[in-house]
């Protein structure tokens, strides 16, 4: 056996007994693999993904390898982005950045898009990235729905889409250009310039794990493109995902082909791999199905997680890559972003050896449950009774319903009566966002399974949920407002709009009570004959 | 139903063996002496829902007609 072969074929896969793992798991346990900012300060990605490593073993480690368009590369070993992020964090403390405004990155896979995320999320200010084909006008939807301060570019990338909108960005204190000498005015910088004023040492403040830490955007296809947050906390399942699904080992190289203006870019091409203290390959070209093989094999990559688009195009070339290309080293190809089709999958095996694994996923309407109807209606529902109790089936189902986006016919039904006809399930209706919040507690919580509806044309209605927001009481239906003329009884999208119409109905002397079923099955009928 | 005497049931669902046919019967069964006014449900029309926005929203129950419906059932009072 060759020494370059052992590698491959001596790694014990982290989840190699399944069900074990099933049986063993606990948050608790995973929590405690993180370090935590020194001095009980709290838990901070940046500090997970480089302080830890680049003041202990890994220090000079290869955190990101990155390879140039024309193939040149650089590696910034954990000890370089260490330094390179303080600097970034002490830039935006000199822009006069705070604990929760916004940093966005508009450019290509180039250094300075890793080192702004990971110095912003050191300052504890809000990362989001931007995908750099974006036009003018996706990119201004989110730079103000998102409250951008400051924004990180490139000279072409600022003049072509950047430049024109200025003026419309009111929130946008500092524009930062990465590859400019010199200063452009007051309000648009030359990083390098910057960079180099700033001291490489920077304590990382205080960081709850519910602070807010990236900001991603939907991709906008069904409306205007809705802002997800995720907080430091999240790092704790980045870890546990790249250790479990990733199957990070240490000294594994590691390339994740997605841009970090996707999510899966940022977390696992950016926090994910970091985190684990493997190498992070970065290539700066665009799909090319012979530079993609030859990475694989130069680069010794040991995990590849890419997608289906890219795994259809090079099944269409005619390349045997493992003829052509030494590709021993490669032990796990993922794929994320869409389905991926069992042709590809098989491909992967004959192609490489090893299947293609899927982890996507993705919430769709109410119609793909009918896909699932035989599951949920005939087995989930069931399993309990025909067991003899002895076993339960937790899953919970969030299924998007109703009209409301202009989805036609099989994307737009409230499927409520049909699932609530079946004994065995419980279905809920969200009709607030406080329940929206405290029925998936409520529903996670229950060992058998649980199907919440919640309705399409409610998700992109905004409004504050208390922190105190506890767990629904899956058993009761609930009175939204006060009434003694009349019950005006509903759920779902109902709610809202009969709301409405109460205050409407107030005007004319009419006081009528609005009851919330939020259980349609099993229906509290205590409720609706008090 | 003990306080009000009276109610509507608004759901966007198809009427026919909805969510409302079964609170319906439920408040016959148990609240049919307590009743002053016929139970009244605003349901979906029964029809594949439409595409455009305009007709979309006639699919549905909407609040002016949950008003209109609520007072003509106390002009028959």
């Amino acid at each position: 056996m060759q020494a370059s072969e052992t590698h491959a074929i001596l790694v014990e896969p982290n989840l190699a007994d399944y069900d074990a793992i099933v049986r063993s798991f606990s948050w608790e346990q995973e929590r405690n693999r993180l370090t935590g900012l020194p001095g009980n300060q709290g838990l901070n990605i940046a500090h997970e993904a480089i302080d830890r490593h680049a003041t202990g073993a890994l220090k000079d480690h290869t955190a990101i390898r990155w390879i140039r368009r024309d193939r040149s590369g650089q590696d910034f070993t954990y000890h370089n982005l260490y330094e390179l992020t303080n600097k970034f964090a002490n830039v935006l403390t000199m822009l006069g950045v705070n604990k929760g405004d916004t940093v966005f990155t508009f450019m290509g896979r180039i250094p300075e898009l890793y080192i702004s995320a990971l110095g912003t999320l050191k300052k504890t200010a809000i990362f989001c990235p931007l995908f750099s084909v974006f036009g003018p006008e996706p990119v201004k939807q989110r730079l103000t729905k998102g409250n951008a301060k400051v924004l990180v570019t490139t000279m072409d990338l600022f003049e072509k889409k950047i430049r024109p909108l200025l003026e419309q960005l009111p929130t946008l204190q500092h524009v930062l250009i990465a590859d400019a000498e010199n200063d452009l005015n007051d309000k648009v910088s030359s990083l390098p310039v910057l960079l180099s004023k700033a001291s490489p040492v920077f304590t990382i403040p205080a960081t709850r794990p519910d602070d807010a830490a990236l900001l991603h955007f939907t991709s906008g296809t069904t409306g205007m493109p809705k802002g997800a947050l995720h907080v430091h906390g999240a790092v704790l399942t980045h870890k546990v995902t790249g250790r479990l699904v990733l199957d990070f080992h240490p000294n594994d190289i590691y390339w994740c082909t997605a841009d970090p203006g996707w999510v899966t870019g940022t977390s696992y091409g950016i926090i994910s791999p970091l985190v684990n203290g493997v190498t992070n390959i970065v290539d700066e070209e665009e799909f090319d199905a012979a530079r993609w093989y030859s990475i694989l094999e130069e680069q010794k990559v040991n995990i590849w997680y890419t997608a289906p688009t890219a795994i259809r195009r090079l099944m269409r070339m005619n390349i045997r890559p493992r003829k052509q290309y030494n590709l021993e080293h490669l032990r796990l190809i993922l794929s994320v972003g869409e389905p991926l089709h069992a042709e590809a999958a098989r491909w992967g095996e004959e192609t490489f050896g090893i299947p293609v694994l899927d982890n996507w996923w993705q919430t769709e309407t109410v119609n793909f449950g009918l896909l699932a109807f035989d599951q949920i209606a005939n087995n989930a529902a069931t399993l309990q009774h025909m067991s003899g109790g002895q076993l339960h089936v937790p899953v919970v189902i969030r299924m998007s319903c109703g009209i409301g986006r202009q989805l036609a016919a099989q994307h737009s039904h409230s499927w409520e009566p049909l699932f609530a006809h079946i004994p065995g399930l419980k279905v809920l209706s969200v009709g607030t966002h406080e329940d929206a919040r405290g029925m998936l507690s409520a529903a996670l919580q229950d060992p058998d399974p649980v199907i919440i509806f919640e309705y399409t044309a409610m998700l992109n209605l905004e409004g504050a949920v208390s922190a105190e927001t506890g767990i629904v009481n899956m058993s009761h239906a609930k009175v939204r407002r006060e009434g003694k003329d009349i019950s005006i009884i509903t759920y779902g999208s109902g709610v809202y709009k009969s709301l409405e119409a109460a205050t409407e109905l107030a005007a004319v002397g009419i006081e009528a009570e609005v009851v919330d079923l939020r259980v349609l099955r099993p229906l509290d009928e205590e409720t609706m004959s008090r | 139903m003990n306080k009000t005497h009276r109610a509507v049931i608004v759901e966007d669902a198809w009427r026919s063996v909805s969510v409302s046919s079964e609170v319906t019967a439920r408040i016959m069964e148990k609240c049919f002496y307590e009743l002053d006014a016929p139970v009244h449900r605003l349901c979906g029309v029964e029809v594949p829902i439409p595409y455009p926005k305009h007709l979309e929203d006639a699919s549905i129950p909407q609040k002016d007609q949950t008003v209109s419906v609520v007072k003509n059932i106390f002009s028959h009072d």
